[in-house]
């Protein structure tokens, strides 16, 4: 899988490229308008992840361009300004999501992986680890084919942690990627605890394939036994 | 004290004192003008009456004025030679009026047929100097009243209108407000000074708007700035501590440096929408429930209270509805909710009660009354180090004066914020 970063930002640049690679991803960088422009003219990608605000260009005349020149990567905008209005001509330009800077590594890396599953196997959504199917679009969970009860969140969680499996999750990017954006005005994220905990037994039960591990302090992993 | 009465009182002050010292002055003046009428009088009734005198060869003895207004009586020569004309005052008893009363006084000598010395006292008419006293007084009494009553018809009349830029300045930087940051547009003036003065403070106004609109801007862009730059901090650390070869106490470690860095980052991004509400960068604004989002965001945080063990309950007695921004509105909610867990204890409560007007929130908590002084200030809060952004009232005022809303804090054994039009 082919991704293309344009981000004019070193440091993110370097961070995205470094999480994407030990991903398995095959990660290109373009550091501006017309770098980013030259690479989608010549190159094909399966997803792009576009910087609207660039030093030399407004990275949403790229997303046109691209649609112009009527190719199917799929985008997501990246937008440090917290604007619903960007948000709202990216996606009616044709992007496939829209994340607002700052945001977590974990969150990006689920968001790409729904992003390219949606694009590659239209119809079942399924993701799978080891044992466990989770369809999200039905939003029933599999493990060795019998059926796993779960509640809305202990569903969101499985699936955040299994598209970032054995990678650590940050107690914050679960809690805003479950609970919403706002939640991130609480003092304290241990409160995810439970619903992880509850989890956990379920897994547990039904001899899943996975474990969710503590990381003390920072937060949650999905390790594959 | 008014200007205007200032000055009255000021004017009216030195016109008394002017018009006392005056008064005196002319007291004396006409007191010895009258007197020397008088005493001239008196000399030329003298000369006359000694004239007749002198060639009468027996004059009788006077003793008393009675109808006459002259008295005569001998005296030894070497008294007379002595005696020189003088004028003074005195007391005259009228029989008739059964009192004293005041005249002038005459007396001489001559020298009348057969050698013989007489002394004559004369006296003028009635002469009261306590009546010219109170005429003089109250004549100028009236005058002075009637300068006085000059002076503020003057006043009113002439120097408001003269004054009136001054007060139209004055009665502007009364209601000024730095952060509502509305430009003066003074009126014109012919007079120099107080040109200047609008001149002056416009542009000191103006100055001070810009300086401040730029440090907001400055605290907004650097929020701004800040938060990518934690971010991938944050990102990077998680990612560090994913590698297979660190031990636990290094992921320890890195788990202190992150949750450092959030609190930070948090702290940032309610510095950043403080500053973006006092930007008034959250002009759209709707109709808002205050039951749909009060419901929602209990709803949202029913995890966190759970893991608080605060027992959370929400009475909804009317439905409350106001124009405002929906985003803000969903945020002073929270973070008034987020106050009240926050400074809440273990198996503390909570209630929301929302009627027609108003909603409030109370809490218990192990804290005594707060100052509600210092409450709504920027890191006002008590305690530092645990984790809370020392923003969050803050947030919750600037929402409140933003939205035509007021808060206020009260303490009944709970703490209580309410939040009304």
């Amino acid at each position: 899988m082919k991704i293309l970063v344009i981000e004019d930002e070193p440091q993110m640049m370097g961070l995205i490229t470094q999480f994407l690679t030990e991903e398995n991803y095959i990660v290109e960088g373009a550091h501006g308008y017309e770098a980013g422009l030259d690479k989608i003219v010549t190159y094909d990608y399966d997803c792009i992840l576009l910087d609207i605000m660039l030093p030399d260009g407004n990275g949403l005349t790229i997303l046109k361009k691209l649609k112009e020149l009527g190719k199917s990567d799929s985008v997501i905008i990246i937008s440090a300004k917290d604007s619903i209005d960007d948000k709202v001509k990216g996606l009616d330009l044709g992007a496939d999501d829209y994340l607002a800077k700052p945001f977590h590594i974990a969150e990006l890396n689920a968001r790409i992986k729904s992003v390219l599953r949606r694009k590659n196997n239209s119809g079942s959504i399924l993701v799978e680890v080891n044992n466990i199917k989770i369809n999200i679009e039905e939003r029933s969970v599999h493990i060795d084919d019998q059926s796993v009860d779960l509640n809305r969140k202990e569903f969101d969680i499985l699936v955040f942690l299994a598209l970032n499996k054995n990678r650590i999750a940050g107690k914050s990017a679960i809690a805003e990627n479950i609970w919403g954006d706002n939640i991130d005005r609480v003092n304290d994220f241990d409160f995810i605890y439970s619903q992880i905990k509850n989890l956990r037994k379920k897994l547990i039960s039904h001899n899943a394939g996975v474990d969710l591990v503590s990381i003390y302090g920072i937060g949650y992993k999905l390790i594959t036994k | 004290m008014k200007l205007i009465n200032h000055t009255l009182l000021f004017l009216s002050g030195i016109l008394l004192l002017s018009i006392c010292l005056w008064g005196i002055f002319f007291y004396y003046q006409v007191l010895n003008q009258v007197r020397n009428t008088i005493d001239e009088g008196m000399a030329n009734y003298k000369i006359v009456l000694i004239d007749k005198l002198r060639t009468d060869t027996l004059i009788s003895e006077r003793k008393v004025f009675r109808e006459s207004n002259y008295i005569i009586r001998q005296i030894d020569e070497d008294i007379a030679l002595n005696v020189r004309d003088t004028y003074r005052d005195t007391l005259i008893f009228s029989e008739l009026k059964n009192e004293n009363y005041q005249a002038r006084l005459l007396t001489t000598a001559f020298l009348g047929a057969g050698n013989k010395y007489y002394e004559l006292k004369v006296i003028s008419h009635e002469f009261d100097r306590g009546y010219l006293i109170r005429k003089i007084a109250s004549t100028l009494l009236w005058f002075f009243l009637f300068l006085i009553i000059s002076t503020v018809v003057v006043n009113n009349f002439v120097l408001k209108k003269t004054w009136r830029p001054f007060y139209r300045l004055l009665g502007y930087l009364n209601r000024f407000q730095l952060d509502k940051g509305v430009t003066y547009e003074p009126e014109t003036t012919k007079i120099s000074e107080f040109s200047l003065l609008n001149e002056s403070v416009k542009n000191l106004i103006k100055t001070n708007i810009d300086i401040y609109d730029s440090q907001k801007q400055f605290i907004e862009n650097a929020s701004h700035e800040l938060q990518t730059p934690l971010a991938i901090g944050i990102n990077k650390l998680e990612l560090l501590a994913g590698e297979n070869d660190l031990q636990q106490v290094h992921i320890e470690k890195i788990g202190n440096v992150i949750e450092i860095l959030q609190r930070l980052s948090s702290l940032n991004k309610s510095l950043l929408l403080l500053s973006k509400i006092e930007n008034r960068q959250f002009i759209d604004r709707e109709i808002v429930c205050f039951g749909e989002i009060i419901s929602s965001i209990v709803g949202d945080f029913s995890d966190y209270s759970e893991y608080m063990r605060i027992n959370v309950r929400y009475k909804q007695e009317g439905s409350w509805c106001h124009s405002m921004n929906p985003d803000l509105a969903r945020i002073l909610v929270m973070n008034l909710l987020n106050n009240a867990m926050f400074h809440n204890r273990k198996d503390g409560e909570i209630d929301i009660m929302l009627s027609a007007s108003f909603f409030k929130i109370d809490n218990t908590s192990d804290s005594p009354e707060l100052s509600p002084d210092r409450l709504f200030r920027r890191f006002s809060g008590s305690n530092k180090n645990s984790g809370s952004s020392g923003l969050g009232l803050a947030i919750v005022k600037a929402i409140a004066d933003f939205s035509g809303l007021r808060v206020t804090y009260s303490f009944n054994g709970k703490h209580v914020f309410s939040i009304s039009i």
